[in-house]
Order: C-alpha cells, then sequence, then structure tokens
C-alpha cells in the first residue's frame, strides 16, 4: 500500500465522520473599494520605504542609468527582454557591465556563477503588473527573466507599465488567470526586503534589496 | 527539542519563566505591539469581519473535502515537474528529505522558516547525517546559533533582547560586540549570503498549496525563503496536509487575513508563488522541486472532536492575545508549536497522555478566538482537551477531590448557603485591610505571588434578593 494511498484513505474514513463547523460563504466581499488604484499604490509603495518615479517617455533611459549609478552600479543584473530602446547601449556608456545571469544546469560551476552575481550593485527587471491595495509588484520568471535580479542585488530597479496597476490580488488572478500556470516563480513584492527579528526593530535590506525603486513607464 | 512534559515539569517550567523578569518584559512589549498592529491592519479594511467569515468558510468547505483537493494538488505538481512525497509520519519525513540530500551529494543546507520542519525535527536528522543546517530567517537564525528552540510562530527570537544577541554574534561570529539591530542585521546578511551561495539544497515550509494549479505560496517579510528556494540546485517543501487552498482566488482572501493578523502588514514584503521547478530557458531556479506532504496525525484529528484546529493558518495572534502566553512565553509549553492554538494543536497530534497539562494553560477568556482570523473555537478546544485529559485519568487527585466536594456543595442550596457564610466569616476574621496575605499550603501556592480577596459582606444572592425586594 502506498504512503499516498494510505494517507488518502485516513481521510476519508475522517471525513465520514468529521464534525466540522460549515459556516455559510458570507456574501460580502470584505474587499477594499479602490478607485483609482495608480494613487493609491503610489501611496503604498511611498509608505512600505520604497520610490516611485514617473518620467517622460524620453528620459526612461537616462533616469534607469542615473538610479543604477546612484546605487553604485558596476556591474549589473537585467532582464534582457525590457522594452527599452537603447538601454544596452547607455549601460555601456556609463561603464556598467550586465552579467550573465544564466546558472549552469549541472551542480558544478553554480555556486561560481552565483558568487558572481553577488557582485551586482543593481538588479533591473520589469513587473507583470502593481497591486494598489498592498504596493506590490507582481514578477514573473521565465524565459530572460532571471527571479535573482529582484533577491540578490541590494538595489532593485523594477519596470512597471503605469496603465497595470490593479486594485487588489484578485483581481489580477483574474485578469491574468495564467500568470502562475505560465512561469515557475510568480513573486509579490511589498517594499523593500525587512526584519524586526531583533527586539521588534525595523531594519531594511536583510535578505533581499534594501533600495525598491519602482520607474512608471509612460 | 520536545519536553517530556508530566505536571511537574510543566510547572517547574512556568515557575521558571514567571522568575525571567527580563523575557516577561521582552514579551509584554512584543506581544502588546504585535496586537495593536494587528488592530490597525484589520481597520484598513472596509469590513474585516467579512473577510475573516470568508477565510474561515474557505476552510471549512477545504478540509470537508480534503482528500479530493489532496489528489488535485499532487496530480498539478507532478504535471508541472514537481515531486510530491507523502509522509505518515515524523520518521517518514525525515527520511523523505534526508534521503533527497544524500542522493544529491549535499553537505550543506539552507532553510527558511518551517514549523513542519521543528515538528519532524529535521534538523537533528540531517546533522546525525552529517550534513550541515543553517537558518536563514533572521529570528531562526539567533536561536540555532543560541541552540535554543523558536519561542513564537512568527517572531522565534522575541525572547531575547539585543544585548544578548550582540553578545552571541561576538562569540560565535567573531564579530565585535555591537548592540544595534541595524548593524547585527548587516553581519547576518553577509554570513548568511555565502550559504546561500554554497548550499546544496534548500528546505523551505509552505504556507499554501493550491490545488487547481500545483502552485505553493511561501510568505516572509526578509526574502529568505525566496533565496532558498532560487539559489541552491534542489528546492524541497515541508507542508501539513491541511495546508491545502482549492483557488488562487482563495488564496488571495487567505493571504489578505494572514498578515494583518500576524504584523498587521497589508502584505507579507515577499509572496513567492511557485509553480514546478526551473523551467526551459529559465536562467536561474531550482532543478528539482520536492513537495513532502506530511500527515503525522492531521488525518486521524481530522475525524475527531478537535478537527476544527486543522483550519489554522499559523498567524500567531493568538498568542499575542492570551493573557497565559503573555506571562509565560513559549518555551514554558514545551513544544513546538505554543500559545492556545499549541495548547490545542499538541496534544491532538501527539496524544493526551504526553500533554494533558497544555490545556490547563489557559484562562479560557476567550481572546483567542477573538483574534483568530479563521475564527477558530480555541476555548471550546481547550475545554475538549481538558476533558480527555480527565477522561484518560490524567487529572491529579487533589483537584478530583476538589472537585466532587464542590460539586456535592453546590448542588445543595442550604450547605453551599452555609459553607459561604463560613467563608465569610473566616476569611474577613484573617484578613487584613480586606486581603488575606497569607494562607497555609495548598493554598499557599496562590499567596506566595498575590493576595487573595476576603468574601464580601453581602453575597450576590443576597444582594440580588435585596435589589427585587425594593
Amino acid at each position: 500500500m502506498s504512503a499516498s494511498f494510505a494517507i488518502l484513505q485516513r481521510v476519508r474514513e475522517s471525513l465520514a465522520i468529521a464534525r466540522l463547523p460549515r459556516p455559510p460563504m458570507p456574501t460580502a466581499s470584505g474587499l477594499p473599494e479602490i478607485v483609482d488604484s495608480l494613487a493609491v499604490f503610489r501611496d503604498a509603495v511611498n509608505a512600505l520605504g520604497g520610490r516611485v518615479f514617473s518620467p517622460e517617455p524620453d528620459a526612461v533611459v537616462g533616469l534607469i542609468v542615473e538610479r543604477a549609478r546612484n546605487a553604485g552600479a558596476g556591474d549589473l543584473m537585467a532582464w534582457d527582454d525590457l522594452p527599452i530602446p537603447g538601454m544596452a547601449d547607455a549601460f555601456a556608456r556609463a561603464g556598467m557591465r550586465v552579467l550573465d545571469a544564466v546558472l549552469p544546469v549541472e551542480a558544478s560551476g553554480r555556486t561560481e556563477r552565483l558568487a558572481l552575481l553577488e557582485g551586482a550593485a543593481v538588479g533591473l527587471t520589469g513587473a507583470e503588473v502593481g497591486i494598489a491595495e498592498t504596493g506590490s509588484l507582481v514578477l514573473a520568471s521565465g524565459e530572460r527573466r532571471s527571479r535573482l535580479a529582484w533577491l540578490l542585488p541590494p538595489c532593485h530597479i523594477a519596470l512597471l507599465s503605469r496603465t497595470r496597476v490593479l486594485p487588489t490580488l484578485e483581481s489580477v488572478f483574474v485578469a491574468h488567470p495564467n500568470l502562475c500556470v505560465g512561469s515557475a516563480e510568480v513573486a509579490l513584492i511589498a517594499g523593500p526586503s525587512r526584519t524586526a527579528d531583533i527586539e521588534l526593530t525595523l531594519t531594511r535590506g536583510v535578505h533581499g534589496p534594501r533600495e525598491l525603486e519602482i520607474i512608471l513607464l509612460p | 527539542m520536545s519536553g517530556s512534559p508530566g505536571l511537574p515539569d510543566f510547572g517547574q517550567r512556568v515557575a521558571k519563566a514567571l522568575a525571567d523578569g527580563q523575557l516577561r518584559t521582552a514579551l509584554n512589549r512584543a506581544t502588546g505591539r504585535f496586537l495593536r498592529l494587528r488592530a490597525e491592519g484589520l481597520a484598513s479594511l472596509p469590513d474585516p469581519d467579512a473577510s475573516r467569515d470568508r477565510a474561515r468558510a474557505i476552510r471549512a468547505e477545504t478540509l470537508a473535502s480534503l482528500d479530493e483537493h489532496l489528489e488535485q494538488f499532487a496530480d498539478r505538481v507532478a504535471e508541472v515537474g514537481g515531486h510530491v512525497h507523502w509522509a505518515a509520519d515524523a520518521a517518514g519525513a525525515t527520511a523523505i528529505v534526508l534521503n533527497i540530500a544524500q542522493r544529491c551529494g549535499a553537505k550543506l543546507v539552507v532553510k527558511s522558516k518551517s514549523m513542519i520542519s521543528e515538528e519532524v525535527h529535521l534538523n537533528l536528522a540531517l546533522e546525525r547525517a552529517g550534513i550541515r543546517v543553517v537558518e536563514s530567517d533572521l529570528g531562526e537564525y539567533i536561536i540555532q546559533l543560541a541552540r535554543e528552540t523558536p519561542s513564537h510562530i512568527i517572531a522565534p527570537a522575541i525572547h531575547k533582547t539585543k544585548e544578548q544577541v550582540g553578545e552571541l554574534f561576538h562569540e560565535l561570529l567573531g564579530v565585535p560586540y555591537t548592540d544595534d539591530p541595524k548593524e547585527m542585521t548587516r553581519v547576518a546578511r553577509a554570513a548568511l549570503r555565502t550559504v546561500y551561495l554554497e548550499a546544496d539544497l534548500g528546505v523551505s515550509g509552505v504556507n499554501f498549496g493550491v490545488a487547481e494549479n500545483g502552485t505553493i505560496a511561501i510568505v516572509t517579510n526578509e526574502g529568505n525563503a525566496s533565496l532558498a528556494t532560487s539559489a541552491p540546485r534542489v528546492h524541497v517543501a515541508m507542508m501539513g496536509i491541511e495546508r491545502i487552498v482549492p483557488t488562487l482566488a482563495d488564496l488571495a482572501v487567505m493571504l489578505r487575513v494572514l498578515a494583518r493578523s500576524a504584523t498587521g502588514q497589508k502584505a507579507s514584503v515577499y509572496t513567492d508563488l511557485i509553480t514546478g521547478p526551473r523551467r526551459p530557458g529559465d536562467p536561474d531556479g531550482p532543478e528539482e522541486l520536492h513537495i513532502v506532504l506530511l500527515d503525522n496525525g492531521r488525518s486521524r484529528v481530522l475525524g475527531g472532536p478537535s478537527a476544527e484546529v486543522l483550519y489554522c493558518i499559523r498567524c500567531g495572534a493568538c498568542l499575542n492575545a492570551c493573557p497565559v502566553y503573555r506571562e509565560i512565553g513559549g518555551h514554558a509549553y514545551g513544544s513546538v508549536y505554543t500559545g492556545p492554538i499549541g495548547a490545542v494543536l499538541t496534544p491532538a497530534l501527539e496524544g493526551i497522555d504526553k500533554w494533558s497539562d497544555l490545556p490547563q494553560a489557559s484562562s479560557l477568556c476567550g481572546a483567542c478566538r477573538e483574534v483568530c482570523p479563521v475564527r477558530i473555537d480555541l476555548p471550546r478546544l481547550l475545554l475538549e482537551g481538558r476533558r480527555q485529559a480527565a477522561e484518560a485519568g490524567r487529572t491529579p487527585l487533589w483537584s478530583r477531590l476538589l472537585l466532587r466536594a464542590y460539586r456535592h456543595v453546590a448542588t445543595r442550596p442550604w450547605l453551599f448557603r452555609l459553607a459561604l457564610r463560613g467563608s465569610r466569616l473566616l476569611t474577613r476574621a484573617i484578613a487584613r485591610d480586606g486581603w488575606l496575605h497569607r494562607l497555609p499550603p495548598p493554598l499557599s501556592a496562590w499567596t506566595a505571588t498575590r493576595d487573595f480577596p476576603a468574601f464580601a459582606e453581602r453575597s450576590f444572592s443576597m444582594a440580588w434578593r435585596a435589589g427585587r425586594r425594593r
């Protein structure tokens, strides 16, 4: 008898005699009412200690380079499918190097590659959507989209289309039903990494980035 | 890790905790702060009770057909390339993880917080096999260095002062002493970075498994689960069989009340939704994903009188609200799960014989039920635990005799009135300023740490009768 069969069998036997309280599903959704998603999103991110920028269309590349330089970037990790023309050239002109973020499949060489990536000062990524209620970014891994880019570097710069901010997580799952099926990793990120494990003192940047900067694309 | 508490052990642990002034200060500060943050967090919702009712209804519906949801979950995980392992008990779970670790030649394991791994004592099993295990949650890292166990579900090192952590880091990590939490956090970040990069295996817990698509959701504020499940070549996720939600829409409801109930946040900083291992073309992520589904008594609890305890989503709010937990802290319970939920869950999973004292660690005030995001009737479950303890003959003789005597008196009104009059005369005769400061044994157990009030001049029933006449 397999372990799964035995456990499921016990679950079924218990359910046959179970006396679980079964309250009815309430009609009220309990969802917050959010009218201006973009404004609520911006306030929520700021309250979490992140920053939001809204550059003009022709200033986007310049702003990205400026924020990366501000974070001390020599090396950076970056998604290489970002819809920003001229990005690679701008980094090269600024003397910044985009690291190869592809990890080897085999165990050998993985640690070395990770150690190299650990030196990146900035991670530059896109974002699927923003969530107004929580100030969260929704990021999805995939081809040319490294998940370590939003985790390893001390500064994370995320590009988000300003038309893609939705009120709640529920609305994200409704609008993007294949989000999780389509990616091995989907991260909802609300502000910079933080801890309060030592005497409840809030400290930013414990394992993930200390800085979270969101650039809203026109 | 777990004690084997008979009543004297439990009493000794409680006495030790109550005598520790530093612990009680830390507990009071932390639990008070968590409660305030929780209240503020829920107040940010237009109808917090509707969200909690919804969360409760989802838990109830899920468990009522748990077998179907589990099967669907396991099928979906397999479809996206993950491996599902079923563990009947703690030994089964550790054997599965050890087997995976040895097969991939693991020497170093990085862990993000997992109560299941504590429940099955995974670290011990791995270390016995010569594998180094490092906890990555800052609180867990601290208590691992101190060779202690978690004292709170979401704040494992709640009992340690910053000076104690500073000493610990100075001694064990060889860094200059500091009591600045920011500096200590920086030290821990640097130390743990090396671990992430070199670990062969990442072990995590699971907050929820989503049946409809095989996604597992893991929440942290530090980002440690994200790194522990992304950098190492193999990821093992451990979850109890009850931690299922049917759909992503249900998950959204649960996450909304989980973060607010735990820390008052609208959302935890990192919510990782993991659906299978690294895919072809992905630049990173683990090559293998293993999900360990642990039963360890849950399927049996489901059919018993304490089944409602399985609704729990491990937010820790009942710990913060409990007047007993707030005084004695987590370690006094002697079990992995502490506070009101631990006092119900531990005996339910491991048997009342070993844990008959835990359901007594409650005043039955109901504060736990008031703050529970899924409205578990914890006082009822605590009473159920006491009933089982009494049935198993685990009630001390003096308590049984006393209760029998009380029943004899209380069911005879003339005798009750007589006893009342006697007590009133006696206590008022020996009281000073209306209080009894010292009583002979066994009543001295009460007066050793507090006074006892003398009986009132007029009993409630006397006042009641007088009021009715007017």
